[in-house]
This record gives structure tokens, sequence and C-alpha cells, in this order.
């Protein structure tokens, strides 16, 4: 079989690696131009991206330094209830396994929430991985951490590795394809009109969408009706000292702004519902913001959705081709793995012309990503009310049906891992995000924990260990870094 | 929760009082049984499901066989379901080795491997290890999942016997009313001595007589009468056998089919059929010339296959029998049991509110229907000799929400999406799946390409059974003495 991965991103060559450590006798060729070039604004990511590096047979501690990469422990919310406070949305530790004796044996953290929401207890004080990441520390040996890089240096690397695992690279535009009496694709053209053969093709030409889109002309289901967020203008911001080991992610007037620190610089902008506000207004709203004059490096346009089918004949979407949401919750990357993850369960039927199994794959994909999607909208749920678009918001963008009965339990406190999870629905956030989410905005009523409070440490005894790791064991991040970077100098 | 009380003292029963009294150790718990009732004792095959709950409750699965009469179970023998006279394993899985397939899945690959041998037409009983030594007589309890064979009284009087020792009073009376405040809560039960039981939260374990779900509560039967066949069962005992087989079997009859569930001093046994097409009569003739042996009927039961539609209404949960039935040909009645009892953990902050029991219910009737779907493949056989099989796909269909399940199995290309769901707890498993099928020649064609590359090979994985089976592995009958012993 000969596999093409059309276009150079992330996704392309995540894709192709993992393609080729699955067939590695078969002949899997990258087709990217320079000339286009990568868009590049998954430069956050998910704990999913350094255990599918690890899966790769990368270790994603060693490149740090390639990638000018950091650690990121969670995502730091500010200003979402317009009252200058924050919260984090940490990813699990694992210092301790919670238990509940009599009851459960494991696994109870988030029993361990629901017993700090009932006693109102400030998560930063309580959670390690926020404490540590308030601190500017990380510790990766304890927690599930996820990368922060720079786009480009990224696909770089990979694109090293790539060459270096016998992935074939080509530097061309694509300008047409060939396909058979099935309509699938067997040949790739090629500018200079060479063509490449095809038996299985994935489609990482970002918003180009090259295949899915302009060749099979797939249907786009937009999320528009409830995803407020329409344009974004990327820029950087001078590097911090103390360097965060989290994204963040400020409520301005209009949508909000990221911050993405690495060491060198920090990865900026503002992204906003733009049937309220300009592009040069919302320029000069972060530069007020910030105080200091910013440089818009591109002005990014987006339609939040995703392709009805992802899988079509014998060609995948993947990355932003396939579906796009806003950067909010660093899905990007993470749908990209969920995708390649969910596609080995189907790999008896990659040459077949089996509808059976792709429309089993789009529903399951289709699940994951209209899923992260309500997450993100949450984010939106809060109580600000400074300008006509948060005053309107919850009217122009009306709670998606199926995020309304979800929002009522996680309201009352009852939410349980059955009511998000479902084997067809792949990358989920999991119950522990949506309470730090939902306590953060302060979403939710009071709750009774009573039965469960005989928790295993308790919150207390809990404190008082995550208080020795955050002082003893945790290190300041910018050092942690320079240590990786002096590695490689060595 | 003050005063916790369980209607019945079947195994239900038990295994409810022993589990509550653990999650509430400060809390008042109640059995309400009478020994003139009885219980009704069918439920004596199990699922590897008990073996952990067991020990959850700190009772030693192993250490109790003697007290039970138990014996050990491997899986089930299906025999002539497709009027071959052919037989073929539904085995647990054993814990022998993790399969992976390199580069793609590290770690659970058992159903590829069963995949791989049937497309290559592999017999299972020489290549998956709980069958072949199953079919040897032998156990190998540290390297399988197993489940327990018993008697239901002893089992029943053993557990009364720890229950009493950890503080669960034995109330020996007959429920005769139900009291309910004004939010429809059972706050008591009165009984025949005149005694009156307060209660914050009740179990209705009280078997087919279904007091408070069914009598008090009138709450709405789902009948499964559309798709599953089996209407009623004689039940009889067999002469024990020397040799104490490690399986529960199933044998195809004209009508239905003979369970026989060997322990050390009986082998529990009897015939469920379809009763539209026998009288019980009949049904005795059929078993005695089967069995070419004058059988003494202890009971007929009939039953209509189905659930109820709330197993949680207000506060009161059913269970067992009580709950839902479905006939015993995969021994799901106490798995179901426990899966309602495990699940009620994640709901102990809602005991004593008046809140709809939505997701509860939701999920045990998920996990009711998905055993019966596995149930109802068992008769989609070849058998034609009588009027019951010649007409069983016609007159009991396949669902529609289950057709692409059995159209997925036929090709070969069953996934865990199509069978599992986190809202689906205690469903059967793919490997189930595929030994069913494949025992019943129901796969038509099977595609595994790409998924080759197992590990340990086809090759490795039999040398490693066959030296197991041969070195490890003991005779079930002299285990079951050894375990007298200790």
């Amino acid at each position: 079989m000969n596999f093409v991965i059309a276009g150079g991103g992330s996704a392309g060559w995540l894709t192709a690696l993992f393609i080729k450590k699955i067939f590695p006798n078969y002949s899997v060729t990258l087709i990217q131009s320079t000339e286009i070039g990568t868009i590049g604004v998954g430069e956050a990511t998910t704990p999913h991206l350094p255990n599918f590096l690890s899966k790769l047979d990368i270790n994603p501690i060693d490149i740090i330094p390639h990638i000018k990469g950091s650690i990121k422990n969670g995502i730091h919310f500010e200003n979402w209830n317009g009252d200058n406070k924050g919260y984090m949305h940490a990813f699990y530790d694992k210092l301790v396994d919670f238990s509940i004796p009599n009851v459960f044996d494991f696994n109870c953290a988030d029993y361990y929430h629901r017993e700090l929401i009932s006693k109102k207890l400030p998560m930063d004080e309580y959670l390690y991985q926020q404490k540590i990441a308030y601190s500017n520390k990380v510790d990766i040996g304890n927690v599930n951490w996820a990368l922060h890089f720079d786009a480009k240096e990224f696909a770089k690397l990979l694109e090293k590795i790539a060459i270096q695992r016998n992935i074939k690279l080509i530097d061309s535009k694509i300008i047409g394809f060939e396909n058979n009496d099935k309509q699938f694709i067997n040949k790739v053209i090629l500018e200079n009109n060479l063509k490449i053969d095809c038996d299985f093709i994935f489609d990482c030409t970002g918003f180009r969408r090259e295949i899915i889109g302009k060749f099979y002309k797939d249907n786009w289901k937009s999320y528009r009706s409830y995803m407020p967020m329409k344009k974004g203008i990327p820029f950087w911001l001078d590097s911090k000292e103390s360097l965060p080991s989290y994204t963040s992610s400020i409520a301005l007037k209009n949508g909000w702004s990221w911050q993405i620190p690495l060491p060198h610089r920090t990865g900026s902008g503002y992204i906003f519902d733009s049937d309220y506000i300009s592009v040069d207004d919302a320029l000069n709203e972060a530069e007020n913001f910030y105080g200091q004059k910013l440089e818009i490096r591109k002005v990014i346009e987006f339609d939040p959705g995703r392709f009805e089918n992802l899988w079509i004949k014998n060609c995948i979407a993947i990355g932003l081709s396939g579906s796009f949401l806003e950067p909010l919750e660093s899905t990007s990357i993470w749908q990209t793995i969920d995708q390649l993850e969910t596609f080995i369960q189907f790999l008896n039927v990659i040459d077949k012309d089996e509808t059976k199994s792709r429309k089993l794959y789009n529903e399951i994909m289709n699940n994951s990503i209209d899923h992260k999607s309500y997450f993100i909208y949450l984010h939106y749920y809060t109580k600000r009310s400074d300008s006509k678009f948060w005053k309107e918001f919850k009217k122009k963008n009306p709670m998606p049906e199926k995020l309304l009965e979800l929002y009522e339990i996680i309201k009352d406190g009852s939410f349980r891992y059955y009511d998000i999870l479902n084997h067809k629905t792949p990358g989920t956030f999991a119950v522990s995000s949506f309470t730090q989410v939902g306590y953060g905005l302060d979403m939710i009523d009071d709750l009774d924990n009573s039965v469960y409070s005989n928790i295993n440490p308790s919150p207390n005894e809990y404190k008082n260990i995550i208080e020795y790791h955050c002082n003893q064991i945790a290190i300041d991040h910018r050092k942690f870094l320079e240590r990786q970077y002096e590695n490689i100098r060595s | 929760m003050k005063n916790l009380v369980i209607a019945g003292g079947g195994t239900a029963g038990w295994l409810a009082a022993l589990y509550m009294k653990k999650l509430f150790p400060q809390s008042n718990v109640s059995v309400i049984q009478n020994k003139e009732i009885g219980i009704i004792g069918v439920g004596e095959a199990t699922t590897p499901k008990i073996l952990e709950f067991l020990d959850s409750l700190d009772i030693h699965p192993l250490e109790i066989i003697p007290h039970i009469k138990g014996a050990i179970k491997n899986g089930i023998n299906f025999e002539n379901w497709n009027g071959d006279e052919k037989r073929y394993m539904h085995a647990f899985d054993d814990k022998l080795v993790d399969f992976k397939i390199d580069n793609i899945f590290e770690t659970k690959c058992l159903d590829y491997y069963h995949k791989l041998l049937i497309s290559k037409n592999l017999p299972f009983e020489e290549y998956i290890y709980q069958t072949k030594i199953a079919y040897q007589n032998k156990v190998d309890v540290y390297n399988t999942d197993w489940a327990l064979h018993f008697d239901a009284a002893e089992m029943a009087s053993y557990l009364e016997k720890i229950g009493r020792q950890r503080n669960i009073s034995v109330i020996e009376d007959k429920i005769i009313g139900v009291e309910s405040d004004n939010k429809n809560f059972v706050s008591s039960l009165k009984l025949e001595s005149g005694k009156i039981v307060e209660c914050d939260f009740v179990f209705d374990c009280t078997g087919f007589r279904r007091e408070i779900i069914g009598k008090f509560y009138n709450e709405e039967w789902i009948s499964f009468r559309d798709y599953m066949p089996m209407k009623k069962g004689i039940h009889f005992w067999l002469p024990f056998q020397e040799d104490v087989e490690p399986f529960t079997s199933a044998i195809a009859l004209k009508y239905g089919w003979s369970w026989k569930i060997p322990l050390p001093h009986r082998i529990g046994s009897g015939y469920i059929y379809d009763s539209d097409y026998i009288t019980d009569a009949e049904a005795l003739e059929e078993a005695e010339s089967f069995y070419g042996q004058k059988l003494d009927v202890r009971r007929t039961i009939p039953f209509d296959p189905g659930r109820y539609k709330n197993l949680w209404v207000k506060n009161c949960i059913a269970l067992g029998l009580a709950g839902s039935f479905l006939e015993p040909l995969e021994s799901t009645s106490i798995w179901q049991t426990l899966d309602q009892l495990s699940e009620l953990k994640h709901f102990l902050n809602e005991l004593d509110k008046d809140l709809p029991r939505n997701i509860y219910n939701e999920m045990i009737g998920n996990s009711i229907e998905a055993k019966s779907l596995f149930v109802y493949l068992h008769y989609f056989t070849k058998r034609s000799d009588t009027r019951f099989w010649r007409e069983f796909r016609e007159k009991n269909p396949i669902p529609e929400k289950w057709k692409h399940i059995f159209n997925n199995l036929k090709k070969g290309d069953i996934r865990f999406f199509d069978i599992s769901d986190i809202k689906t707890p205690g469903y059967f498993g793919i490997t189930s799946y595929t030994q069913v099928g494949y025992g019943l020649n129901y796969i038509e064609s099977i595609n595994v390409d790409n998924y080759q590359n197992i590990t340990p090979s086809i090759e490795e994985y039999k040398k490693l059974i066959d030296d197991k089976c041969s070195n490890i592995a003991v005779n079930h009958t002299e285990f079951l003495k050894w375990l007298e012993t200790k």
C-alpha cells in the first residue's frame, strides 16, 4: 500500500509518523509546499501529545529544547466573570490515588473535587497541579503535563525524524487528483505533472481543505449557532522572566486573549466575535490591555465546525482540514490524536469500499468533536455583562440541546462520568474538567457530598502532602527548562 | 440512612445485605425472610463477577467452596445447538498472557486472537487455554477468570451466618403490608406477627413475588417475550458424577435446552422450553428419554422474560428475580444483582432524596437488555428438527436496534463500539460473541487484514497452553477435595 499525507503541519507529520509505525513496510509519502507554509497556531497542547509522542518513540522531554518548548500544567482563566478573578483548569495530578473506604478502593479524584466544592475550599490551595502552576513550577513525575512549543520548530523536528524513518518528503503543490471508478483517489498530481501513486490519503492541508472540501465537497457542519468566536489576530509578546507553566486565557470585551509562554517569547493573540468588533478595534483593545504596540502576524478568520464525514472513500481529513473549534482548550492536536487512535480500530477495511465501517468511524469522530465544542461553549456561560457581546451572549448563542441537560447536572453538582463518557465519543473532557470550570465560573449550586466525605486522604491531609511536594519536589519552570537546554548543549 | 431493609433472604437479598452493611456500617441493616416461602434457588451458576464481589465483602471465594457445596466453573459448554451433535464452549477469559499487536495495540488483544483463530478455522478447544482445561476437567484458578457453581440454599444460609456475625438483623416473618409517607416513599413494612419494621431504604429481593416493586408500586413490566423464546422450566436433579465437570452444560433439545450444573454431591439440572409448543408432561417425557432415567420434577417455573421499566422507584430498588429475569442460559441473574449493587455506589448521595432515578434506571435497563441480546444470540442455530427451531427466527425476530450487531457479527466485523457503552454496565465482551458466533457457525467471514502480527503468535501460545495444561492445571475433583481439607 502507498500512503500519502497531503500537508506538512503538526497534523501531517504526526499522521505520517504514526502510519509509518503501524505499516513499517509500506511506503509513506508526505507532500508539502514550503511556499504555502503552515498556519501554526496550535502551540498549546494537552497531555495526550506527550503520551502520543512516547508511542512514536519520541521522548517528549528530550525534544523540548528542539521545539523551543515549555511545560503546561493547565489553563488559567482570568476575568471570565468580570470580577478580575481567575481560576485554573489543570490536568490530573498523580500524587495520590484517592479512595473512599468501604465504597471505592481507588480513582476518587472526582469525589475529592466534589468535597472541595461542597466545603467551598479554594482549588489553588487544595489541588497539587494548580498550586505548582501558580508558583511557576513543574513536577513532571507527579502530574499529567502537556507541551507548549513553537509550531514551526515542532513541524521541523518531526520532519527530521520522519526522514530518518524513511518517510518520503516531496516539496510541491498538489494540483489535482485522479480517482478510480469507486471514487477512490489513486493518483496525486503534483505541480510538475508528476503523478504519485496513492492507496490511502490523509488530508492535512489545514484550512485549504484540498481533498475533503475541494475534491470530495463534503458538507460543512458549522457550530456558529452556539460557538461565538469568528476571528483571531495572533501576535507575540516578550517572554516573562518567571516563566508561567500554564496557558493563560484572559476574557476581554469581545472575546479573549491567549498567552502561551515559551522561553524566548510569549505567543499571544486576541480572538473575538467579529459581529461586534472590527479587526482594527480588536487590535486597539488588545494594545490597550497589554499597554504596548502589537504587531499582528496575520488575521485568521474561521467558521467553527467540522465536516459531516471526516472519512470519505480512501481519504481521512485530519487537523484543521477536518474540523476547527477555537484555541480555548487546546483541542486541535488532541483531536488529531483521537482520530489516529480511533483509526487503528479500522485497519482491516482501509483498502475496501466498505461504507458501514466508515460510517461508524465518522459517527465516533463527530461525537468527539461535538463534545469538545460543548465544553468550550460552557466557558462562555459567565456572569460578565460589560459589553454588548457578553450581555447578548446567552441569547445570541443559545446553549445546544445536548448540553442543556448536562448543564443542569453540573449546576446541582450531581455530575458523574456516565453523563459524559461514551465509547463512541473518544477524547471527552473528564469530570474534573467540568468541575474545575463549573466551580471556577461559580456555576455550581450547593453541593451535598456528605455520604462521600470520608475521602482518603482528606482535604487537610492532602493539603499537607501538596505543600511538601510544592516546596521540596516541584522545581521552577525556567530552571527546569534551562537544564533541558543545557543537556543538548553538553 | 438509619434503617436499611432487605425484603427477601435469597442469594440476592443476602448479597445486598452484606454489601449495604459494608457501605453503611453505622446503619441498621435488616433482612426479612420467610423459611416457609423458601427461595427459588435456580441461580446456582454464576460468572466471574461473583469473585471480585465476594472479595470486596471480605469473603474469600475459594475458602467458602466447601461450605456451599460449591464447584468451579470455567465456562459454559453448549451441546448440539446446531443439531449436529457437536459442542462448543463459551469460556471466561484466561489471564495467561496479554495479547498485543506490534506497533498497533500494546495491550488487550484477546479478541483479535480469537478473530485470527476464526480466520484460520482453528479449533478453540485446542487454542484457548480455559476451553482446553475445561474439557479435560481441569482448573487453574490463578491463571483464569473462573466462577462458582453452588447449592443456592447452602449459599444463602452461609451468607446469613456471615450476615449475623456482622450485625445484620434477621427477621423471620412474612411481609403483609407496605406503608408509605407523603412522597410515596416506603416508610415501614407490616409483618404477619404484627411487627412493624421502619425503613429509610428498602431492597425488594422477594423473587418472583415482587412484593414491593410489583404489588406496591405497580411498576410497569417490559416483557422481552417478542424475542426471548423460553417460557417455562422444570427443575430436577441428576445423580452426581465421580469426575465433576468444571463447566455448566447447556444442551439443546427439541423445544429449548437442558442445563447441568455439576456439584460434588449432585448435578442440578432442568429443562427450559417454549411452552407454546409442548406441555409440561411432554417436556418431562423428552427430558427423561434424553437422560435415560425417571426424573423427579422439583418445581415447574413459568416466567415472562423481561424487566421492570424502573428498577429504582422512590426509596426502593428491586434486585435479583424481583427486578428482572431472562432465563438461566448465561447465568446472568446473580451477575445482574451485582451490577445493580455496584452501580449504586455512585448514587449514595441520592438514596434519601426525592429525585428522578433516570440515570440509574437507564443504565440498569441497558445492562439487562445487553445481557438479553447475548442470550438471544444463542438461538441463531442451524437446527430445524422441530417446529420450535424451524419457526424460531420468524416467531422471534431480531429487534430493530440490534440488527446491525447481528450483521456485523456475521461478517466477522464486530467491534467493542457495537456492544459496549459506559451506560451499560455488565455487558458481554467481544470474546463472548466470537466464541458463540464461531461455535454456532454464525460467522460467515472474517477480515483480520493488518492485524495478523499478534504477540504471542498462535503457535507460541499453543505451546504455552499445552505446557500449562499438562503441568499447572489440576483435576477439578481433586482440587475440590483438597479445598475440603484446608
